[in-house]
């Protein structure tokens, strides 16, 4: 076998949304803050539907006054 | 403008089995600058350099592999005459050609050249602001220069990007570098930390000390999220890290993106002008080499040289000291190979961590290293440091860990336990 075959591929982490720290899939508490991950995990996709809502509710008002809205850019949380 | 990133970031399916996704080629070792913190100490070219001949053969072999992308470095790649006839070969294998540059003379007549022959990404290195940048290139005016090559190749309609190590003396001038590159329109602007190697280790008062990080890390989140704003991706280099508070945001694009470890040999290859083949184009030739394009197949070599291989087999029993027992061992193993093997002639300890940082902090602790012992003066060398464990309040030392032996890989480093 050559050394090709010996792929290696790296665990893939997830993210405890109360600390923005990677954990690994397993945990249920963070290791980091000690928070509930799904619970944190659902905390946050609220949140970031409130964002998106009022995200919309804003770029309807600028392009109501005529405001381009097409810059890059937005909420950097995950 | 729309980038052409999208062939360009490492995917899933990429790890599961190594292939040189990108090449890193050094086709010259002749420069126009005298950088003081080049690794490979580029000056004049080397005496057995690639023949044009032999780089297209080189060329061929890489697409054969699957290779994606090819970027062209040196010393200087355009002081190659047909380093035009390379970009324009490797863009008709169905590769994506890049060049990384210093630019002091990268004429418009050159940048002509190269965009006809298929140039389509050019990453400009800026190391500062003018004085700092001109002090660390050893020339007056090349920061001017360098500035120049990026509005000449803007448009031309290259894609931009530029490259900035991370020194003792820049972060105060990060925030006017960003300004200014933001009114170019680059693309991307990668950042790195200086590595002990070449002229750096040399000038090793220009490295950035561990402890540093908790400084610097801060700062360059809040750059990463002005540059984001602007349409600029600031991308980590394979020594930021590692998962730190910024780990989620700054690698990648979504919550499942993040550092996977040191790619050398795994999905990234390093090519020399005289065909050393490596894993990564920053390693130290010696003991990385894993042969000579002109005496084996970059295939043979790719598949079964052991110094390619050494990502492929790593595990978290090849870790040492404080990375051995950290939560984050089995993805990380250690963070770049490069970085810490040219501290101390061994990789597998890894005191450029942001989350290393932090642990050590929250103890009353931080870590410095000393350098104990000078490089050679061989491109690609290294000399070798300590790395010292300390109190944060009184800097009383607690541990301190030498360097192994020049070019050794076995062993395990002296352990001194003071407090």
């Amino acid at each position: 076998m050559t050394n090709r075959a010996k792929g290696r591929v790296p665990p893939q982490l997830a993210l405890c949304h109360a600390c923005k720290s990677f954990v690994k899939p397993e945990e249920v508490a963070c290791p980091h803050c000690g928070e509930d991950i799904a619970m944190a995990a659902v905390r946050n996709a609220d949140r970031m539907e409130q964002l998106d809502q009022a995200m919309k509710e804003l770029r309807g008002l600028l392009e109501g006054l005529g405001v381009s809205t097409s810059a890059s850019g937005g909420p950097t949380g995950a | 403008m729309a980038t052409i990133d999208s062939g360009r970031r490492l995917t899933e399916d990429d790890w599961t089995s190594p292939f040189p996704a990108h090449a890193v080629w050094e086709i010259t070792l002749a420069c126009d600058l005298e950088c003081n913190h080049c690794g490979s100490r580029a000056a004049r070219r080397r005496p057995d350099e690639l023949s044009t001949a032999e780089c297209l053969d080189v060329v061929t072999q890489l697409a054969a592999l699957g290779c994606r992308e090819v970027t062209l470095i040196g010393g200087e790649a355009y002081l190659r005459k047909d380093w035009t006839t390379l970009i324009r070969a490797v863009a008709d294998a169905g590769m994506l050609p890049g060049v990384q540059t210093g630019a002091r003379n990268l004429t418009e007549k050159r940048v002509a050249e190269a965009a006809e022959a298929g140039l389509r990404v050019i990453g400009v290195s800026i190391d500062g602001l003018a004085e700092t940048h001109d002090a660390i290139r050893g020339v007056p005016g090349s920061f001017d220069k360098a500035i120049t090559a990026l509005e000449t190749c803007k448009r031309y309609g290259m894609e931009l990007s530029v490259n900035t190590q991370i020194h003792s003396s820049i972060l105060g001038e990060l925030p006017a570098m960003l300004d200014r590159f933001i009114e170019i329109g680059i693309a991307t602007w990668q950042i790195q930390l200086t590595v002990a190697m070449g002229r750096a280790a040399d000038n090793d008062a220009l490295l950035v000390q561990p402890y540093e990080l908790l400084e610097i890390y801060p700062v360059l989140f809040e750059l990463w999220e002005k540059a984001k704003v602007h349409g600029i991706d600031l991308i980590p280099g394979n020594n930021i890290g590692y998962f730190g508070p910024y780990e989620h945001a700054w690698r990648g694009r979504s919550e499942f993106s993040h550092f996977k470890g040191c790619n050398a040999g795994l999905n990234t290859l390093g090519i020399e002008a005289d065909g050393t083949i490596k894993g990564c184009p920053s390693l130290p030739t010696t003991p990385f080499s894993g042969g000579n394009i002109r005496d084996l197949s970059l295939e043979d070599i790719w598949n079964d040289a052991d110094a390619l291989a050494f990502n492929r087999t790593r595990t978290t029993a090849d870790l040492w000291g404080r990375c051995q027992g950290c939560y984050y061992a089995d993805v990380c193993r250690a963070g770049c190979t490069w970085t810490t093997h040219t501290l101390f002639g061994r990789s597998g300890n890894n005191p450029y961590c942001h989350y290393r940082a932090l642990k050590l902090a929250e103890e009353g602790l931080r870590e410095r290293i000393v350098k104990v012992r000078a490089a050679p003066g061989q491109p690609f060398d290294y000399g070798g440091f300590e790395l010292i464990e300390e109190r944060i309040d009184d800097g009383a030392e607690v541990k301190r860990i030498a360097a192994e032996p020049r070019h050794t890989q076995v062993g395990h480093p002296r352990l001194v336990v003071l407090a």
